[in-house]
């Protein structure tokens, strides 16, 4: 039987993860915690063999930076990122945290108790990409990376002038990225699309 | 003293300019007054220029814009808009007084437009930052609305079950039966519960569960956020004791006066230190510190011969 830690904040998807997890013959279920932060507290004194694990947890504690600590501290724990917000970021990061495996609860055509047991044979299972959202007049997929980095660095708050310095790129190369990227969308002013990006939740600047 | 010809080019000069200008005594006899300013004020008042301290009188009963008492914006009849000022002069020949009139319309109209965005964009930013306060439990709503309709659509799986049991059902699919109504059963009882636990609840579960024990005393924080730091304080005391000082307790002391919580953390861990050691901040302390910081409180940390003291503000 493997020991699972469940951290997830909404008190209603939670259980929901537990039923899956103690309807299972193959886990055993050490607790549930809605802080994310806490995870790493717990296993100084518990053993996990697996964390499902939410991205967004209470007080506003990145499940993706706990995930990072703690496969540097326990690198033998799996973990499954679970998330329902289609940030195009989410999952290169959780690959980049080590995290093994990868759900969408809302989007995922992959059982979760699926996904458990493969990736406790060793499997690492990603989605194949992001969740698409419209932005405008078109999809999200439609977007490149540099532009989605761009359009982060404009919710952030940042200037032209220091946008250009973050990326290392000129004035006219960040004007060429912004009039495209306002082109493609159909939107007159950044600000009209950046507000439509954090609506869809394809850009969350309080949690990557 | 100057020449009638000297007087008469500087007049020419100062007709010339497109400010209206005007010199007077200090007494506020007019002594040299252009064109445009006796245009101006006629066309406010219908007299010739007077008084200088008549005219600022007039100037500032009609004033449109009054931003001190030495400056006044009055528009015209005709549209325009000038803005008038009043300097007192003072050379070797004696005081004067200066009223100058500079063309405001095309400044104040681009002012105006400025002002106006601005409004539409402090608007526009409130928005924003509600979008972004807001998103992540706006879309917890959302989670738990699709959570619902998965309960909705269990409940209704059981109910068609049930009808087939009734009709024609075996004496093995009971047990299923039973299993689902369970199932559903519980997430049902699940809803009606309270809300989350609260940040300190699950700090004391966690270390029930690894075999620390937290005792806390003094004044319990009044505010989430409050409440909220001194569990993040309270997760690294703990973090730091298991750890390092293999302790299975912690002390929490925390008092409230002048605006702030100010909380002792201490552990009965057995690692000792000289009183000069000196500890190296990891990460945790390090970001710590940081969010202390951030909310204007404050982390300091004590060592002593028996061990790791978190001296922590933490604002009210």
């Amino acid at each position: 039987m493997y020991k699972v830690l469940i951290v997830e904040d909404s008190r209603i998807a939670r259980e929901n993860v537990e039923n899956i997890v103690s309807g299972s013959q193959d886990f055993e279920l050490v607790t549930s915690i809605e802080n994310a932060a806490n995870a790493e507290l717990l296993m100084l004194g518990k053993k996990v063999d697996l964390i499902l694990m939410d991205v967004c947890t209470s007080d506003n504690e990145s499940g993706l930076e706990a995930a990072e600590k703690i496969k540097k501290s326990f690198p033998d724990t799996k973990i499954i990122i679970m998330t329902s917000m289609p940030e195009y970021s989410f999952i290169d990061k959780a690959k980049a945290a080590g995290c093994e495996s990868f759900w969408y609860k809302e989007y995922d055509s992959v059982g979760l108790e699926d996904i458990m047991i493969r990736t406790m044979k060793g499997e690492s299972i990603y989605p194949e990409s992001t969740p698409v959202v419209q932005v405008g007049n078109i999809t999200s997929d439609k977007l490149t990376d540099r532009e989605l980095e761009v359009i982060r660095l404009l919710i952030a708050g940042k200037r032209q002038e220091e946008i250009c310095e973050i990326l290392n790129i000129s004035k006219n190369t960040i004007k060429y990225h912004i009039k495209n990227i306002l082109a493609k969308t159909g939107y007159s002013t950044t600000l009209q699309l950046v507000v439509d990006v954090v609506d869809k939740k394809l850009i969350l600047p309080n949690f990557t | 003293m100057l020449d009638l010809k000297s007087l008469t080019s500087i007049k020419g000069a100062i007709d010339n300019l497109t400010n209206a200008l005007a010199f007077s005594e200090k007494d506020g006899n007019p002594v040299l007054v252009n064109i445009k300013m006796n245009e101006l004020y006629k066309m406010l008042t219908g007299h010739s220029f007077e008084n200088a301290f008549t005219v600022w009188d007039k100037i500032n009963a009609s004033a449109w814009v009054k931003t001190h008492e030495r400056m006044a914006v009055v528009k015209f009849t005709d549209g325009t808009i000038w803005r008038f000022v009043w300097t007192h002069l003072e050379s070797e020949n004696g005081e004067y007084i200066q009223i100058e009139g500079t063309e405001f319309t095309e400044i104040y109209t681009y002012t105006n437009k400025i002002r106006l965005n601005n409004i539409k964009l402090q608007e526009q930013y409130k928005r924003q930052r509600n979008i972004l306060t807001n998103i992540v439990d706006l879309n917890r709503e959302k989670e738990i609305v699709s959570l619902k309709m998965n309960i909705h659509d269990e409940l209704g799986r059981c109910l068609i079950a049930t009808d087939k049991y009734l009709t024609d059902g075996e004496e093995e699919d009971y047990n299923e039966l039973k299993r689902q109504w369970n199932s559903a059963i519980s997430y049902l009882e699940g809803m009606s519960r309270e809300e989350n636990t609260s940040a300190k609840e699950e700090l004391l579960k966690i270390a029930s569960l690894i075999g620390c024990k937290i005792d806390l005393h003094g004044d319990p924080p009044d505010t989430t956020r409050a409440a909220n730091l001194m569990v993040a304080a309270a997760r690294e005391a703990l973090t730091n004791a298991v750890r390092h000082a293999h302790a299975d307790e912690i002390s929490l002391t925390s008092v409230k006066r002048d605006g702030f919580y100010d909380v002792v953390l201490t552990d009965n861990g057995s690692v000792s230190f000289d009183s000069n050691y000196e500890i190296i901040e990891g990460e945790g302390l390090k970001n710590l510190r940081n969010r202390l910081e951030q909310e204007g409180g404050a982390l300091d940390i004590v060592t002593d011969g028996s061990g790791v003291t978190l001296i922590v503000k933490i604002p009210t």
